[in-house]
């Protein structure tokens, strides 16, 4: 057993309440002590919802355990039922409340209640958020998405249609990206069914049928229905997310083979701009960066291929949290040539990242933590969100549009090119002095300062070589350092001279 | 909290170290005055208004008697988690009688007598303070409270402003 401060996923009923959420016309009744009701702010407070989540807690005190909490949650659901009038009930309990094992499932049923009740049985101490997200989605198109059926092929006269599956409360960035997504589509003569579970009440569930084929959006939250969807439905789905351009492109062509389309033409025209952007000689600095990725799996693999192909760095490491998605994220890292982390232990992520030394981190809210505090530039990718991850603007990760926010969003953090040749050049200066701060950042990342000591490494640093290190810009000096370091302990070098420095940077010059 | 709290909590210190009134009146006479003078530049955005608690920070007791004798704030309904009525004997000896005081909640019950009552400010968690933003109700996020350093003469202003922002912020926007 471990005692963390800080998590990536909350328990499975959090994933359960981000569907219920994101819904129309369904009610959650949980069982759930007093103090399990803090869930609720994640939603009024992080992503700034005008209405509280459709959620009922018995809210049962220690001095309740003594009598009949069956009971309270049978008055708690009957009550939710009268003054919210839901079209569906959710019924489950909150990992406290599973010890109790009142069976809320079972005890709903004998309520007679004149709309359907789904039953979750969300196994606190196995299983996590997205977990439960996906079971709760799971099962309610399972309740709802009717009898099975074997798919004839498609009338050519009539437009393909399909659903656009995974968008939750709570979700980075996925109010924008359905958005993005649909107007693709669209773009593509393919209509929309349903987008669930954002936005989609339990009838629109039983309307799931009526699509040809299945977009998951999320995998992490939609890939469990989509496959039910797919057995049950005879609806083929997407495995491609959209994220870059690259596998915007790869989505499209996918899109279109279920289709039943010709190739489509995925250019993007001139509203993309990341591939210019990226081309443009002041981009040229970008060239090798260094890049950690951190996150659930989805965004990952996603911003593992735009760092690599789309931008030109170089991904020194990537991992997620998403431990049902292990495999997919070991043969990512397999394809760039690192090292895969799957944890869900923030120090042990922190000390992958020291240890790497990137010049960037593309992670959660909980690595921004972890790079402000090591000096390294940081933009987030993933959830775990912060009221930050819902702007008010427009702001999509997928589709064209979202690789032009990923641009502007992974290279704000940076310093400018012409800013880091300046800062080599007027090092002396006061004005360009050691240890600035990106210009257009107010509170940069605070660089070493000279009273930090040098040689922390296997060898000791000659006074010579121990200067000419300081005279290296300080963005690039970790990096040298480290390369000097490993380049002695490789050749069992004790004393790093002048010497040694300069053949290590021609070892390590690319 | 506020100059009458802190006054309250220093005198049951004097007395236990068998300080002398007039030695105690000379020690606190300044601070006393400082806080008054402090809440004093508050009294005009917060005199008269109606304020309704849901149970959140544990703090609404003191808090009530501090806005309803300091500041003439009128409390329609106090919700605290715990109420412990020897402990707060002394705080709910200075309750204005017309205040409801209630213990844990029913939080869709208290939603609807809040709704009903609609008071200038309601003073709940992070939960509820959105959705009643959005329902056109100002309010005060009680955990800025736990986290602010409130007690005593010289954060008396402090504590007041807390209040008054909210009431101040929803006057000046436009749009």
């Amino acid at each position: 057993m471990q005692l963390a401060v800080w998590t990536y996923e909350g328990p499975p009923h959090v994933g359960a309440m981000r569907i219920a959420t994101a819904m129309q016309g369904v009610h959650y009744v949980l069982h759930a002590p007093q103090g399990d009701t803090y869930a609720d702010l994640l939603f009024t407070m992080i992503e700034r919802r005008e209405k509280r989540p459709p959620v009922t807690w018995t809210t049962f005190q220690a001095r309740d355990l003594g009598g009949d909490t069956a009971e309270l949650f049978m008055e708690a659901a009957r009550d939710a039922y009268a003054r919210f009038k839901p079209e569906a009930v959710l019924v489950g309990a909150s990992c406290t409340a599973e010890l109790i094992q009142d069976d809320p499932g079972g005890l709903a049923k004998t309520l007679g209640l004149p709309v359907p009740v789904v039953p979750l049985e969300l196994p606190a101490y196995q299983r996590k958020e997205n977990w439960g997200a996906a079971e709760t989605f799971y099962r309610l198109v399972r309740a709802f998405a009717g009898p099975a059926q074997t798919r004839a092929p498609r009338d050519a006269a009539r437009a393909p249609r399909c659903n656009i599956l995974g968008p939750t409360a709570l979700g980075f960035r996925h109010r924008d990206d359905v958005a993005e997504i649909t107007k693709l589509l669209r773009s593509m003569g393919i209509e929309i069914v349903v987008a669930a579970p954002m936005g989609a009440s339990p009838a629109d569930l039983t309307r799931l049928h009526e699509a040809d084929f299945n977009v998951v959006l999320y995998p992490e939250i939609a890939q469990v229905a989509a496959g039910y969807l797919q057995r049950h439905l005879g609806q083929p789905f997407t495995r491609i997310v959209p994220i870059g351009v690259g596998a915007t492109r790869d989505f499209m062509a996918e899109v279109a083979a279920l289709a039943g389309l010709s190739a489509p033409d995925a250019d993007g025209g001139d509203a993309l701009r990341l591939p210019w952007y990226a081309r443009s000689v002041d981009s040229n600095y970008l060239t090798g960066k260094r890049v950690f990725i951190f996150g659930d799996a989805t965004h990952t693999i996603a911003a593992a291929r735009i760092a690599q192909e789309e931008l030109g760095f170089a991904v020194v490491g990537l991992g997620t949290y998403s431990r049902e998605f292990g495999r997919e994220i070991r043969a990512a890292a397999e394809k760039y040539g690192c090292e895969a982390l799957i944890s869900d232990d923030y120090l042990e992520v922190e000390e992958c990242i020291a240890a790497l030394q990137p010049e960037l981190v593309l992670g959660t809210q909980m690595e921004r933590h972890i790079a402000k505090k090591l000096g390294v530039p940081c933009a987030v990718i993933s959830a775990p969100v912060h009221v930050q991850d819902f702007p008010a603007r427009y702001a999509p990760q997928m589709g064209f549009e979202g690789a032009n926010v990923i641009f502007d969003t992974w290279v704000h953090p940076l310093m400018m090119g012409l800013e880091e040749h300046l800062l080599g050049m007027f090092r002396e200066d006061f004005e360009f002095r050691d240890g600035v701060a990106p210009s257009h950042l107010g509170h940069g990342p605070q660089a070493e300062t000279h009273a930090v000591p040098i040689a922390i490494g296997p060898a000791s640093w000659a006074h010579e070589a121990e200067a000419e290190l300081r005279k290296i810009p300080f963005f690039v000096r970790g990096k040298a350092r480290r390369n000097t370091e490993r380049f002695a302990e490789e050749r069992g070098i004790a004393l790093i001279t002048l010497e040694t420095l300069y053949d290590a940077k021609a070892h390590f010059s690319r | 909290m506020g100059e009458e709290g802190t006054t309250a909590w220093l005198r049951a210190a004097a007395e236990v170290w068998g300080v002398g009134e007039e030695r105690f009146a000379q020690a606190t006479a300044q601070g006393r005055e400082r806080a008054r003078a402090a809440l004093a530049n508050h009294r005009a955005t917060l005199d008269g208004k109606s304020i309704f608690f849901f149970p959140d920070s544990q703090l609404e007791v003191p808090l009530a008697r501090f806005l309803s004798r300091e500041l003439g704030i009128k409390p329609i309904e106090i919700g605290t988690p715990y109420l412990h009525r020897q402990h707060l004997a002394h705080e709910l000896a200075l309750l204005p009688a017309a205040a409801k005081l209630v213990e844990g909640q029913h939080v869709d019950k208290q939603l609807d007598r809040c709704r009903e009552a609609r008071p200038d400010m309601t003073v709940c968690g992070l939960g509820l303070a959105n959705p009643l933003e959005a329902e056109g109700l100002t309010t005060k996020w009680s955990i800025e409270l736990v986290f602010s350093p409130i007690q005593g003469y010289d954060q008396a202003g402090d504590l007041a402003g807390l209040f008054a922002r909210p009431l101040v912020r929803r006057e000046k926007l436009m749009v």
